[in-house]
């Protein structure tokens, strides 16, 4: 646990490199394996960094809920290895069929529909290594599932875009999986009384693993909600019940046909081949001014997270695009050309990129 | 003659809202950690933000160092004066500025009490997750500052884990927003990065909270061992097996007579280890849930099995457990409480190895633990009249700490590094990972005044007397986990 860098000693002389690296540039860019393209606009001139020459588990103990992982490693390796210990990470990490690293997941904060019930990436994060500007070898954080000590480093990396520092080794709290999984689709022809339902859903004591809202085709014939909800097999029959009285079920999804939707919900399948992906942190009240905006220029677009994100999937045209604010595109072309790369930063964030990174090399 | 700091500090409060005379100021020379002792120059309570803020810039201009206070029931020295600093007594600035029943968040005041804010959110069948034991007198501002937790950290978190937003001013006086009102974000995660941070990055004016629907049920149980080892491998297994209770915790021994005689919440006398175990959650799935606890619990064998049957008995339940260190805190003049963290899986063998260390040293020590995150708290009971005794229970502070190191823990789970354990941040991390601590806090506050000398050593300690009760707790008020 002390230990200045994860024990292999290749992969020591791996991160003695990166350190190297680090040192001797002047411009860098880290990417994984680049499942999300929209994070790689901005790299002219810089020396790129590829991180899935760092991959691998570092550690895991499944009594423990605990494990640890290089930056590099396939976030599909890590849910296949979690799941034959019937353990998961439950805020449901993005595009793991698409290749997704886990150091990517946490840089992009690539957290899915599941997010909505225990936490983001943020709550599950225990540890962190990662090189900082100047080459050095940081730790924050811990292993243990509780830690008060130092300055939060493991939340900052949350979102941090590779602007921060190189993430190469993680250690993540996991929780046990739920045995089964059972979905509920209720349709609604007006946006306000999907919305509503929604909030409901999410203000009641019913445990709800993920509520989606989608448009259907693209709010011409209404709006579904997705529910999710698991747990123990033998409660779950009584506990659909129950969900029935609040929503109008259209369609019931269990076992294999629950899976593969959600599989298709994380891997953003329904945005493919729609030009960029946008995702923009929202709260359910934005909807239906957002939505009707989407509606009248044809956009796609999703709520999730029970209306705490809005995808917007779309070829842009710059009308629209000024009106997005604090977007971050996740995959495509960037809607508008600069689109505050490097993102204009307040006093706090100007001063801790100072700190970790003086020179600005991470872009 | 006024010095021309505090001239210009009266620009800004009234005179019954700028304390300079020892009267005034001596309730506010030490914190939980009654130990350390230490007399600002002046005690400001401001009213709003705006307060704040001009005062920030006034001891940025005048190289004058502060610390914010919530209500001072810090355990680790964090609200602890600055030798010649300044307090700004946030409690005044208690207002919840907005419930959001439908969108499921609060914003408040940083002074505004953690059980008023679970109180006004329980009226929209809502919860605020965080219940350290001091919640009937701590404020969000401090639990901010600390991260603070509770029993009921085991599902859902600590307080990062529920804040969505903050304003902050910066030690220079500016000021910035943090987050915002979505549980989602497209930035680095600059308010987990605030939370913890111990008053070193400023003071925060106005905190957005994640409200979450109360549980529909509860189910409690509690049952006793003939060893402590045998509660914590119940732990274990429990963890093991899958389930993810709301709250699991132990008492040993010492406490539970001690609870017992304070509160009298029916506890079994002769037990060597207590364990309380809650499931929440939708009643038919809590209701299988409590099927596999039953027989998790069987199966480890404890001599004595109990399931709260009502509302009432849950909460005496509770009631003993949230009193056990007061309640121990009386059989002793004074104590010290550690906050160390080991993994789950050797929660047993650490207990076996304090008891050991407690034999040794021929010091009591109670333990009282959250036991399903690894968070021990072992209270060092000692009497600060005789000579060498704080010393010698430091001494056994210091071998437990050093265990959590040792076995891959934390030296703090929840009540922050503070005074009292800034010699260990540097034990538990290495050089490198210290340096860039220093860096950041140079560049957030470059003329080190936000806090100075708490969790990175950088000041003078102030002299250490003796430890004991809080005097909020003498009183009865509160009582601590
Ligand atoms: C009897 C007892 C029981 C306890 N039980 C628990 C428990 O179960 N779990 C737990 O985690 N803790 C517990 N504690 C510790 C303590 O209550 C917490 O640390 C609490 O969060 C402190 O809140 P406070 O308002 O008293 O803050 P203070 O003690 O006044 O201040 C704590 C820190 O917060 C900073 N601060 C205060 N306000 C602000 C602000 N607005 N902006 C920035 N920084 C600020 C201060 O500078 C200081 O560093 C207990 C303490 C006692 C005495």
């Amino acid at each position: 646990m002390n230990s200045l860098v994860a024990p292999d000693t290749k992969v020591n002389e791996r991160i003695c490199e990166l350190q190297e690296l680090v040192r001797t540039s002047r411009k860098l860019h880290i990417v994984g394996s680049k499942s999300k393209d929209g994070f790689h606009h901005s790299s002219d001139g810089a020396t790129t960094i590829s991180t899935p020459s760092l991959s691998g588990v570092v550690s895991y103990d499944p009594l423990e809920f605990v494990v640890t992982l290089l930056g590099g490693t396939r976030v599909l390796e890590v849910v296949e290895l979690l799941e034959k210990h019937g353990q998961y990470l439950p805020f449901d990490p993005l595009l793991v069929d698409r290749g997704a690293t886990i150091g990517g997941t946490v840089a992009s904060n690539a957290a899915g529909p599941g997010r909505f019930r225990f936490g983001g990436i943020r709550d599950f994060l225990l540890g962190i290594r990662f090189i900082d500007g100047r080459g050095n070898c940081i730790r924050g954080g811990g292993q243990v599932v509780k830690n008060a000590a130092g300055f939060d480093y493991p939340k900052l990396m949350v979102g941090s875009r590779g602007t921060l520092g190189l993430l190469y080794e993680m250690t993540f709290k996991v929780f046990p999986k739920p045995e089964s999984y059972a979905t509920i689709v209720a349709t609604f022809s007006k946006l306000d009384e999907a919305v509503a339902s929604m909030n409901k859903l999410a203000s009641s004591p019913l445990d709800i693993e993920a509520i989606e809202l989608i448009p259907i085709e693209m709010g011409s014939r209404g709006y579904e909600l997705a529910i999710r909800i698991g747990g123990i097999a033998s409660a779950l029959m009584n506990r659909l019940n129950r969900l029935q009285k609040f929503v109008p079920v259209s369609m019931l999804l269990q076992d294999h046909d629950d899976w593969r939707y959600w599989r298709a919900a994380t891997n953003l399948e329904w945005a493919r081949d729609k030009g960029s992906l946008v995702k923009l942190p929202i709260t359910p009240n934005a909807i239906a001014a957002m939505d009707k905006q989407c509606s009248k220029l044809l956009i796609d677009r999703r709520y999730s997270v029970g209306g705490n994100v809005a995808w917007i999937a779309t070829v842009w045209n710059d009308q629209w695009s000024q009106q997005l604010g604090d977007a971050q595109t996740f995959l495509g072309p960037l809607p508008i050309e600069d689109n505050g790369y490097p993102r204009e930063l307040g006093p706090f964030g100007r001063a801790i990129k100072y700190a970790l990174d003086p020179e600005s090399k991470f872009i | 003659m006024l010095s021309p700091f505090i001239a210009k500090l009266s620009e800004i409060y009234p005179d019954a809202r700028l304390l300079t005379h020892d009267a005034g100021l001596v309730s506010y020379e030490s914190d939980g950690l009654t130990a350390f002792r230490e007399k600002p120059i002046a005690v400001v309570l401001p009213e709003s933000a705006d307060e704040v803020i001009r005062t920030v810039r006034c001891c940025f201009d005048s190289h004058v160092p502060f610390v914010a206070r919530g209500n001072g029931t810090s355990l680790s020295g964090g609200s602890l004066p600055v030798k010649n600093g300044i307090v700004i007594s946030m409690n005044r600035m208690n207002r919840i500025l907005r419930l959001d029943p439908v969108q499921r968040l609060a914003v408040v005041e940083p002074g505004v009490i953690n059980l008023n804010v679970t109180k006004a959110a329980a009226s929209h069948g809502l919860l605020y997750a965080p219940d350290p034991s001091s919640q009937s007198v701590c404020t969000i501002g401090g639990n901010i500052a600390f991260n603070s937790g509770g029993a009921h950290c085991l599902k859902y978190g600590m307080t990062s884990n529920h804040v969505l937003g903050l304003k902050i001013v910066l030690p220079n006086g500016t000021v910035d927003t943090l987050g915002g009102e979505s549980l989602e974000s497209i930035h680095p995660d600059y308010v987990g990065m605030f939370v913890g941070s111990e008053g070193l990055f400023g003071i925060a004016l106005e905190i957005t909270l994640r409200l979450i629907p109360k549980p529909e049920v509860y189910r409690t149980v509690m049952c006793a061992y003939r060893s402590l080892k045998a509660a914590g491998d119940a732990v274990s297994k429990i963890i093991a097996s899958g389930l993810l209770p709301g709250a699991m915790e132990i008492m040993d021994n010492l406490s539970i007579q001690a609870a017992e005689a304070a509160v009298h919440p029916g506890y079994p006398l002769d037990a060597a280890g207590l364990l309380i175990v809650e499931l929440e959650g939708e009643a038919s799935q809590v209701d299988e849930e409590f099927k596999r606890l039953h027989g998790l619990i069987e199966a480890s064998n404890p001599y004595f099995f109990k399931e709260a049957k009502d509302a009432f008995e849950r909460q005496q339940i509770w009631k003993g457990r949230k009193s056990a260190f007061s309640a121990v805190g009386r059989l002793s003049p004074d104590f010290i409480v550690q906050d160390g963290v080991v993994p789950r899986g050797r929660l047993g063998e650490a207990l076996e190895e304090i008891q050991r260390l407690s034999k040794q040293h021929g010091i009591r020590v109670a333990n009282v633990f959250h036991a399903g995150d690894g968070n021990l708290h072992p209270l060092i009971l000692y009497d600060g009249k005789q000579k060498g005794a704080l010393h010698h229970a430091e001494l056994l502070a210091a071998e437990i700490i050093e265990l959590c190191i040792r076995f891959g823990g934390s030296i703090t789970g929840e009540h922050g590094v503070g005074m009292e354990k800034r010699t260990y941040l540097p034990k538990m991390y290495q050089p490198s990972d210290m340096e860039s601590m220093f860096q950041v806090r140079r560049a957030i506050d470059p003329t080190n005044i936000a806090n100075p000398g708490k969790m990175l050593m950088d000041g003078d300690a102030p002299a250490l007397t003796t430890s004991g009760m809080h005097p909020l707790e003498k009183a009865g008020v509160i009582s601590r986990e």
